[in-house]
């Protein structure tokens, strides 16, 4: 280890597959989708989501915090309480001012919104809730971690649509390379479960309208994909300077080594069909990690299970790798969880070097012949290795990947 | 003691998940886990079951100082709508 990297010491989950890391990887492992009908959608054109089913928040949290706080707070709140146990770090012997919060958010929270805006339209303003602004504004999930868990250093949201979740761990990575912080509890969070959003990305054409199969909807890399599926989740990462974590004799899961970011600059919403953009991102994660395309024996996809995103990530990874080592989404069993997606794929891309077996694409049956790629599918996949890649691309063209290796 | 002003329990359980258990006259919103901004929430709260804004809850104010307050409030004359002119 050396002061390029950052030690991956813990990590907590929410995910549509379970509350917790054991039971999203062991979820991840079964290759069985989230998806299912949606009460909440009912009536709408796509009615089906990925749904943490059992969230709990005034169990798990308190009533006054399911209260003041929307889903996605919610969930970056447990993810982040777990990460930090399984770091073993306790927040009351830490250097507050040296621990820093990074959470990737890729929308402000439509959650609650819709009450607020009928409030105003019906002319009662003096109605509309006071607490509308500070649960759905972006970063107050990284506030709101910052205050649960008294962490004083630097606190903000990364913001890159769907690519968050990534840009927000490569963000914490720099933040530790030049001093800002010892600590960095970084990751993502996000709710796209909501009738605005459903109707929303449903209009820009890219979901799933496998109504009458929701389970089936989300297939990344397969000939019969027509798009993702709206999901939630959360994953906070606790990201450590390599020395602070050796002199509390930290157990690593993964080392986070390499971080490339990149911007299409061809389109608000598409990529360009070679994957330009993605490529140049990869190029440089591996240049930062100091590695060569060849160190790499696995790619966690961005994948989303849209016909033109698998396209142009399949041309990316050609372009990049003479022969793409195998590679997975998890979005098939956890559809598109948008700002936390890029935080949960890392976290299980540190999974599989540590556990050294890459989860199956769920759904993942027909191959797209166009596309050329070993995709772990059906089962899981034993893997010897100790370098990975994992991607995340988002609306804006924005582009990161991560590179990650064995501890 | 002052009974609660029974509208203010009914938004602090239903409307800020506040348990019932925990009211009684002598609590402190501050004790019940209400900071200024849950203040502010439970003003619109009461303003939408009853039509009318109680004014100047703090955080150290107990219920029964709270009861004592809307009951003055609410009797003294309504002060004008904002939208009249």
């Amino acid at each position: 280890m050396n002061e390029h990297t950052a030690a991956v010491t813990g990590i907590g989950m929410v995910t549509p597959l379970g509350i917790g890391t054991r039971p999203t990887w062991q979820g991840l492992l079964s290759g069985r989708s989230a998806a299912a009908s949606d009460p909440e959608l009912k009536g709408l054109p796509v009615d089906f989501s990925c749904q943490v089913s059992d969230l709990d928040a005034c169990g798990r949290l308190t009533p006054r915090l399911a209260l003041r706080l929307d889903r996605f707070c919610q969930m970056a709140l447990i993810a982040a309480r777990e990460a930090v146990a399984d770091a073993g770090l306790s927040p009351e012997r830490w250097d507050a001012t040296r621990v820093a919060v990074v959470i990737g958010v890729g929308t402000t929270s439509f959650e609650r919104l819709q009450p607020e805006v009928l409030k105003l339209a019906a002319d009662r303003v003096r109605s509309v809730s006071p607490l509308m602004i500070p649960r759905s504004i972006p970063n107050i999930a990284a506030g709101e971690i910052a205050l649960d868990l008294g962490a004083r250093g630097p606190a903000l949201a990364v913001s890159t649509a769907c690519a968050s979740g990534a840009s927000a761990l490569g963000t914490a990575l720099l933040m530790l390379r030049c001093g800002q912080c010892d600590i960095a509890l970084a990751g993502g969070a996000e709710s796209v479960r909501n009738r605005i959003s459903s109707a929303g990305f449903s209009q820009l054409g890219a979901l799933s309208t496998r109504t009458s199969d929701p389970a089936g909807a989300s297939r990344p890399f397969d000939s019969k994909r027509d798009g993702f599926v709206l999901s939630e989740g959360a994953a906070v990462l606790v990201l450590e300077r390599p020395a602070h974590a050796e002199a509390r004799r930290a157990r690593a899961r993964a080392l986070l080594r390499g971080y490339g970011a990149s911007c299409d600059a061809h389109h608000p919403t598409a990529p360009p069909p070679d994957g330009r953009g993605a490529a140049d991102a990869i190029l440089s994660a591996l240049h930062d990690a100091d590695l060569s395309a060849a160190d790499i024996g696995h790619i966690n996809a961005h994948g989303t299970s849209t016909p033109l995103n698998d396209a142009a990530e399949a041309h990316a990874l050609r372009t990049v790798f003479a022969e793409p080592p195998p590679v997975t989404s998890v979005k098939g069993a956890l559809g598109h969880t948008i700002g936390a997606a890029g935080a949960i794929e890392a976290a299980t891309t540190a999974l599989t070097l540590q556990h050294h077996m890459i989860p199956p694409t769920a759904n993942h049956e027909n191959p797209d012949p166009s596309l050329e790629l070993d995709i772990v599918a059906a089962t899981p996949r034993p893997v010897r290795t100790r370098a990975a890649l994992s991607n995340s691309f988002g609306f804006g063209g924005q582009n990161a990947a991560l590179v990650l290796t064995s501890a | 003691m002052t009974a609660i002003n029974e509208t203010l329990a009914q938004c602090l359980i239903s409307g800020l998940g506040v348990p019932e258990d925990t009211l009684t006259p002598d609590a402190t919103f501050e004790d019940l886990g209400l900071d200024s901004l849950a203040l502010l929430e439970l003003a619109v709260i009461y303003q939408e079951r009853t039509g009318f804004e109680p004014d100047g809850l703090t955080a150290q104010s107990t219920l029964a100082d709270a009861t004592t307050l809307i009951a003055g409030q609410s009797a003294a004359p309504a002060s004008a709508p904002e939208h009249a002119s």
